[in-house]
Parts: structure tokens; sequence; C-alpha cells
């Protein structure tokens, strides 16, 4: 087993802590589907009022089972859905990581980080600079100039979290981010979202379950569309 | 410093580019097509109540070759791209710029194959009107690079979406097309039916028909208004 590193290669790519009203609120939020076409007509109640808060700085889980509605929930979040009811205050830059790499898969690395760069709205040099900190944090600046179809699952995930984080946002949401890392990359996943976390970045992440309790400040959990607890 | 619809018009071109079967095909189909079955189709024309001869045969099979090339090319890039699209969007670019960037990339593969299908055209026939066959041509692609965007935000498949577009070829070809002397309301309706009365006629140098040309330019705006519109409100991600 590899030991993380001691020291994350860089110190520049959280931002500065913000105020503390919540970063991202969400308030009885409610949504279905309805089957039109179907022979026996039915309305799937996928969300049935969820409410939570993220303050600056935390790291939070969102937990729950296949079909709890996460995925649909995060959609509304991210604003490629719209919720039948209740609202969705963001606060702030959003950094969003996919589940699966959304990337032009004949794109260099290099490419990808300068065609987020400006739709991030972020000059030409200020780009080149977060992607070289982006590469050297996840060691992956070897393959900088490698077509994106060419990487492997574990890098382009790397790639894929990077380009949320080029823009410094406020509010991190990950879903599924670790899948595919290295026990290595692993680790410093981690260092980098408490290091985030000390700077005021909010971090949702989504996941199936979680298994280290302790990187979380709060777990959300979701069952049948409704959040049942919430661990500290 | 380019601006973010430029980005996202060089990745377009990235992808269509750094994909080899897209240059193959464009190496492939309208040689294939102009060359090797010009004279088929002549006969073919006459089999199915059509008077085509080789010269306007060969017209029609370059026509043909580019309006299918860009299409499906157009159908396989922006559906490839949606989910991309909509992260550039979340990210901050406004849906006209990616909007506008597809089109530009359907106009730029458009004017690509249309020069090829001219330039094999040029090579082996005699081209009565040689600015109106290439706008017949360009026109056609057109209007199929429309209808390949439009297709991609509605049919999520790939084998799907080719075989949409082959049926509207077919159908433009065999019910639309002057191949079979189509005729009356149906036959007008297709895609490339009045295009390919203008790339005939370019060809042989006979008589163009104003009509012809308004229709086109009609069909032309109608489908890329539609595709515009559909793209537009396009904001996929898994």
């Amino acid at each position: 087993m590899t030991s993380a590193p001691e020291t994350l290669p860089t110190s520049d790519l959280g931002h500065a802590a913000g105020a503390a009203a919540d970063v991202l609120q969400v308030s009885d939020v409610r949504k279905s589907f309805r089957r039109r076409l179907s022979v026996h007509p039915r309305v799937n109640h996928v969300l049935r009022g969820v409410t939570f808060a993220l303050p600056p700085g935390a790291i939070v889980g969102l937990v729950g089972e296949n079909g709890s509605g996460k995925s649909v929930l995060l959609k509304i979040i991210v604003g490629l859905m719209k919720a039948d009811s209740g609202t969705v205050s963001l606060s702030g830059r959003l950094g969003y990581c996919p589940q699966v790499p959304l990337l032009y898969d004949k794109l260099t690395c290099d490419e990808t980080f300068q065609l987020f760069g400006h739709a991030y709205g972020l000059g030409d040099d200020v780009t080149a600079a977060r992607a070289t900190e982006c590469f050297e944090l996840f060691g992956f600046a070897r393959f900088r100039s490698e077509l994106v179809e060419n990487l492997s699952g574990g890098t382009k995930q790397k790639l894929n979290l990077s380009v949320a984080l080029l823009h410094k946002p406020d509010l991190l949401l990950l879903d599924e981010p670790y899948s595919g890392f290295d026990w290595e990359t692993y680790l410093r996943f981690w260092q980098l979202t408490d290091f985030l976390r000390a700077a005021g970045t909010t971090i949702l992440i989504v996941s199936h379950f979680i298994e280290e309790r302790s990187h979380f400040d709060r777990i959300v959990h979701l069952r049948d569309g409704v959040v049942v607890d919430e661990a500290a | 410093m380019s601006s973010p619809a430029q980005e996202v018009i060089y990745a377009s071109a990235k992808q269509y580019l750094r994909e080899p079967v897209n240059l193959a095909l464009l190496l492939i189909i309208p040689p294939l097509l102009i060359v090797a079955m010009s004279g088929a189709l002549s006969t073919f024309s006459n089999v199915i109540g059509g008077n085509l001869g080789q010269r306007a045969g060969s017209g029609l099979a370059g026509l043909w070759a580019a309006a299918i090339l860009t299409g499906v090319a157009s159908f396989f890039l922006s559906l490839a791209s949606a989910c991309v699209d909509g992260r550039l969007i979340l990210a901050g670019l406004r849906p006209s710029a990616v909007t506008a960037a597809h089109a530009a990339m359907t106009i730029l593969i458009a004017l690509l194959t249309a020069a090829v299908s001219v330039l094999i055209l040029l090579a082996t026939q005699d081209v009565g009107r040689l600015a109106a066959l290439f706008g017949a041509i360009f026109v056609a692609a057109l209007i199929y690079g429309s209808l390949g965007s439009l297709l991609s935000v509605y049919v999520h498949g790939d084998l799907e979406g080719s075989f949409v577009i082959i049926l509207i070829f077919m159908l433009d070809a065999f019910v639309g097309g002057p191949l079979a002397a189509g005729r009356g309301i149906a036959a007008d309706l297709l895609p490339v039916h009045f295009p390919s009365e203008v790339a005939i006629a370019s060809m042989i140098d006979a008589p163009i028909h104003d009509s012809w040309l308004v229709w086109s330019g009609l069909y032309l705006v109608a489908t890329s208004l539609l595709a515009t519109y559909a793209l537009m409100r396009r904001r996929t991600m898994q």
C-alpha cells in the first residue's frame, strides 16, 4: 500500500472562506413521474418533500439505495431538471462532477481544460495555471497531451474531477467521485476535500454507501424520496 | 483569446476530423455513388418510371452523397456531444453559443462534403452550371445536416438514428426524387426534392425554375429553425 503524500502539491485550489449563510438550501422539493403511455398508467413519486441545507465549508454525504431519488435530486440541484414544487437556492459558484466523465473523447486533457476554462469565463493564463495545479495534484501530468478516449478509467475520473475544480467553486457536487481511483489517488482525494473544506468550499458527495464516515461532517440519508435521518 | 462559441467549434471540428471513419467515408461514399453507381441509377430510373440520363444521375448521386454524409455526421456529432454540451452550459456557456457552434460545424461539414462531391463530378463529367450545382448540393447537405441535428435531440440511439436518416433518404430517393420522377404533394414535401431538381438541371444545363429555388430555401430555413429550436431546448446529461 502506498502512503498518501504529506502535503498537497498545490495550495490554491480552494477559495476564500465565504459568509456564514447556507451555500445550498433545498426546501420541500417534490418530483413525480407519470407513465402516461403505459397500459397501467401510474405516478411514481420519486421525491416527496426533501429539505436540507449545506453551510459553507462542510463535507456532506448524500446516501441512498438505488431508486431512492439521489440522481433526480442532484439533477434538480444543478438545474438539469425542474422540481414539481419546492425550491433550491444556490449561492456562489457551482462545480459539478458527474459520475460518468462527460468529456469530448477526441480532445486532449489540455484542450479539455482550455474548453472548460472558456466556459467558466477564465482567461487562458489562469486556465493553464489551474490545469497545471490539477495535473500535479492528481498526478496525471504525463497524460496532458493524450486524447481523453485513450485514458484509463481512473485517469478520466481525475480529469472529470479536475474540470469541476477548475474555477474554484463555492459548492462542489460530486456524484460517486472516487470510482476508479487507485489507493493513492483515493487518499489524495480526501486530503483535497479536507483542504477545500478548510478554505470554505462546501462539498456534497453522492454515493450508494459511505464507508468512512469520519470524513463527513454530516450524512443526509435519502429513502423513498425523503430525508430519513441526518447523522453527524 | 477566442470566444466560447469558437472554442466549441474547434472542439467539434477536432471530434470530427480525429475520427478516421469520417474521413474514410468522405473518401469512399462520393466516388462510390458518383462514379460507380451513376450508370446503374440511370437504368434503375427507367425501371421505376423516371427518365434520368447518366449525367443527371451523376449529379443526383453527388447530391445524395453530400446530404447523407452531412446528415449522419451531424447526427453523430450532436448526439455524442449532448451530455458534454449540458455540462458546458452548466459551467457557464450560453445555450445559444453551443447551438451556434453546432450550426457552424454543420455548415463546415456541408461545405466539405459538397466540395468533395462537386470536385468528383468535375473530374468525371461535364458540368453545365457549376455554381448552381454547388449551391444545390450544399443546400441539400445543409438540409440533411439540420435533420441530423434535429434527430439527435429526439432519437438517443446510434442505430435508431442511423435507420431514421436512411429511411428519410430512401423516401427522398425513391418517392420524392427525380429518380422516380416523383410528383405531387408527397414528393414535394420530402427534404431534397427541389434541390435535386436544381442539381440535375445544373448538370445538364436545363432551365432552373424559380419556384425550385424558393422551395429549396424555404425547406432549408424550416429545417434549420426546427433544429436550432430543438438544440436550444436540449440540456441533457446522464
